[in-house]
């Protein structure tokens, strides 16, 4: 989610115009049958990564492949989320301050995350959700008084073609949650009642993060118009600054931009995680040297990208082009050939 | 033990480091930007004026007149772009200017009739300006108002931000506010209505004192200004975005021709509904207001149904005429302020790309249709006027 509120809005009324919000939850509701695909691999390979199932399943040599298109695509956009920390401070509010110590203030929160393993990773994540759930829900509600009904109308008018167009642009956002599950399965429990408690966090996760960032689309269209949407790049902060109650609170976007922040440290651990395990699963290379070093592969990426411009459009690419082909593919290759062959197996017995 | 300790202590010097001081503002390093006036100079650079806040005049509890020390200090300074103005004004102020508290952006007719998107790019660009800044046209120069005087308020731009906030109560002037334009510039058919502001001098008052007042409205097409409205027109455009909450009605007293009484609008409403008919676009205006007798100037005696129902005549008339000429001037300039495109949109989806392709056009041949509900209510603590006597105990003439 911690990067998915911020652009979604532009992104799906540049494709759907008026409509684009219609399309945040059906793109994001792709993510449930690929989350419960990688839950029934992970009752048919207890305590094991896919990456390490993609070796059993596929053999050694795909396994392998697998294995180094996984950590080169989670390496190289955990590295671009890290440089987006820069690029979002250095854009609105704090641009003589040296991109660098954007980059370093986050990733040393990352590294000791990382470092202190996935329980404090999940207590932090834990404790920054529902301030993430409260600004949204705050900036939102705040927004009401700006919004015109009628821009919505007429629904479908140009039909649901530039919606399809639309979801491809936001289903990438959810594939990034997957190939974090991907990783992370090694570590969840494997008994029955446990599997189907995560099937149901799956749903819900999904869904919560899917109509959040839905209502962030819709009132965005609803407060700046179609048009005006496609053209702000962080439209949710736009809407912070015209946040007013009297003239005491006005413009806090800066309170937005601390929890959005949080929310991003969130995004890139979890990438950070995904590299990590990639690493030691693939390569066996472990420890904290290893980790030092992908910090710092993720530092020198951020630097590479120190314009704006350049950078969300990479990042557009790695979601649109890498990801989303990469995990659509990927999940449903394996979780398919793994049932093949386990049905291949009862019949020869 | 040792470990820790390493840790913690470059861990307490990266933190002493990451605060980013780098950008840190201290108040009294900055001049605080209540208003911005934009011209056009004749060698074509771009002129801004800065109204700035003095805190200290500020703080002063005694009026700005008697303490002979004015709130708001003006800065004007040229440049090739909006930026580039607004960055020269630092070489005369030893603080660098601060927008978050803009409230108010003035820009000259001259201007606005060449077009105002490229001048309006910085605010709606930069994170310091905010989008809810109200935003006027003068047919002055703009740094006349930048630099007028207002009786009540200390601080000029505060006094223009609240003439903007009050204009419900006369709907003869609207509120535009910088996001308004942005989205109607964004749209293809849309074109957009600014305040005009303008500097009174009364006649039997000192040369000195002037004052502000809020006068007409600039018409814009696109972003190009092509005339104004005057009170009426305005409010016909008003009654038709369903923008009119408040003000004063003024209708010949029935029985009495001669004499003037006023209606005030305690609410009203409007919706648009369009018609394809044989090719032809036909737009029905609907508005609905609820009144009160708030004035009668006469002796008649027009707290009664038919009288009532006589007044409510007129004021369906007088509504007719405001939206009638609001709409001829508009389909004569060929500029779409009354947002009727979206509603033609919104009801015939199939049909609009082709209407779209040639909406000036289509605006032009739109034929109106207005019905107005009107309904008088209540007439205030009287029934009839007071009618003073001669000394014979007959009405006086």
């Amino acid at each position: 989610m911690g990067t998915t509120f911020l652009p979604v809005a532009s992104i799906v009324s540049s494709a759907g115009g008026r409509d684009g919000w219609m399309i945040v939850l059906p793109a994001f509701i792709l993510g449930i049958p690929y989350g419960l695909m990688v839950l029934s691999l992970l009752s048919q390979f207890p305590n094991k990564n896919l990456l390490q199932v993609s070796e059993i399943v596929f053999g050694k040599g795909i396994g392998k492949l697998i294995g180094v298109l996984y950590i080169l695509i989670t390496g190289y956009f955990g590295g671009l989320l890290l440089g987006q920390v820069g690029d979002i401070y250095e854009r609105s509010i704090m641009p003589l301050t040296p991109i660098s110590l954007f980059y370093l203030g986050t990733i040393i929160l990352v590294f000791y995350l990382c470092k202190s393993g996935i329980e404090v990773f999940a207590r932090f994540s834990e404790v920054i959700f529902p301030l993430i759930i409260l600004a949204l829900i705050l900036n939102l509600t705040l927004s009401i008084s700006r919004i015109e009904p009628g821009v919505l109308l007429p629904i479908l008018s140009e039909g649901v073609m530039p919606l399809f167009w639309g979801g491809l642009k936001v289903a990438p956002f959810v594939m990034e949650y997957i190939l974090f599950m991907a990783g992370i399965l090694a570590f969840l429990p494997t008994d029955m009642k446990e599997i189907g408690q995560l099937r149901r966090e799956v749903w819900r996760a999904v869904f919560l993060v899917g109509i959040l960032d839905m209502f962030v689309a819709f009132t965005q269209i609803l407060v700046f118009g179609p048009f005006e949407t496609t053209r702000i790049v962080y439209g949710l902060l736009v809407l912070g600054k015209m946040v007013e109650v009297s003239r005491t609170v006005a413009g806090v976007e800066s309170l937005f931009l601390g929890v959005w922040l949080g929310a991003l440290v969130i995004k890139i651990s979890a990438f950070l995680f995904t590299v990590v395990w990639g690493l030691e699963t693939v390569m066996n290379l472990k420890g904290l040297k290893w980790e030092i070093a992908v910090c710092a592969v993720f530092m020198g990426i951020a630097f590479g990208f120190v314009r704006g411009s350049v950078l969300i459009s990479e990042i557009s690419f790695v979601d649109n082009y890498l990801i989303l082909p990469f995990t659509t593919i990927w999940i449903l290759g394996l979780w398919g050939t793994a049932r093949w062959k386990k049905g291949k197996n009862i019949r020869g017995n | 033990m040792r470990r820790k300790i390493t840790l913690i202590i470059p861990t307490i010097l990266l933190l002493l480091l990451l605060p980013g001081c780098w950008n840190r503002r201290e108040l009294n390093t900055m001049a605080i930007v209540e208003a911005v006036g934009v011209d056009r100079a004749n060698d074509g650079q771009i002129v801004v004026s800065l109204q700035i806040l003095k805190p200290s005049a500020i703080k002063s509890s005694t009026s700005e007149k008697a303490s002979g020390t004015k709130s708001v200090w003006v800065v004007t300074s040229k440049g090739e772009t909006v930026f580039d103005a607004i960055r020269n004004a630092s070489l005369q102020t030893d603080r660098k200017a601060y927008f978050s508290h803009n409230t108010v952006y003035v820009l000259s007719e001259e201007l606005a009739r060449n077009g105002i998107s490229d001048e309006l790019d910085l605010f709606s660009r930069d994170s310091e300006f905010r989008k809810l800044t109200y935003v006027f046209i003068t047919r002055r120069k703009a740094e006349d108002i930048i630099r007028s005087d207002y009786e009540q308020e200390k601080i000029p731009a505060q006094a223009i931000e609240k003439l903007a906030k009050v204009t419900y109560a006369a709907s003869k002037v609207p509120k535009v506010q910088l996001i308004d334009l942005l989205k109607n510039f964004a749209s293809k058919t849309n074109d957009s209505i600014v305040p005009g502001i303008d500097i009174i001098q009364e006649d039997n008052k000192n040369p000195n004192e002037e004052s502000l007042k809020l006068d007409g409205t600039a018409i814009l097409k696109r972003d190009r200004m092509v005339g104004w409205f005057n009170e009426k027109e305005t409010r016909g455009v008003l009654w038709v975005l369903g923008k009119v909450k408040s003000g004063i009605i003024d209708i010949a007293t029935p029985g009495n021709e001669s004499k003037k009484s006023g209606i005030e609008i305690i609410r009203a409403d409007s919706n648009v509904v369009p018609e394809l008919v044989d090719g032809n676009l036909i737009m029905t205006i609907n508005v609905r207001l609820d009144g009160n007798l708030g004035e009668e100037m006469g002796s008649s005696d027009l707290v009664k149904p038919e009288s009532f129902d006589e007044i409510e005549k007129q004021i369906d008339t007088d509504i007719k005429e405001e939206i009638s000429s609001a709409v001829s001037k508009a389909q004569n300039w060929d500029v779409d302020i009354f947002k009727f495109a979206p509603d033609v949109h919104r009801k015939y989806p199939r049909e609009w790309p082709e209407l779209e392709r040639n909406w000036r056009e289509e605006f032009r041949k739109i034929q109106i249709n207005i019905i107005v509900d009107a309904k008088l209510h209540w007439s205030g603590y009287l029934k009839k006027p007071v009618q003073p006597k001669n000394t014979e105990g007959e009405v006086a003439q």
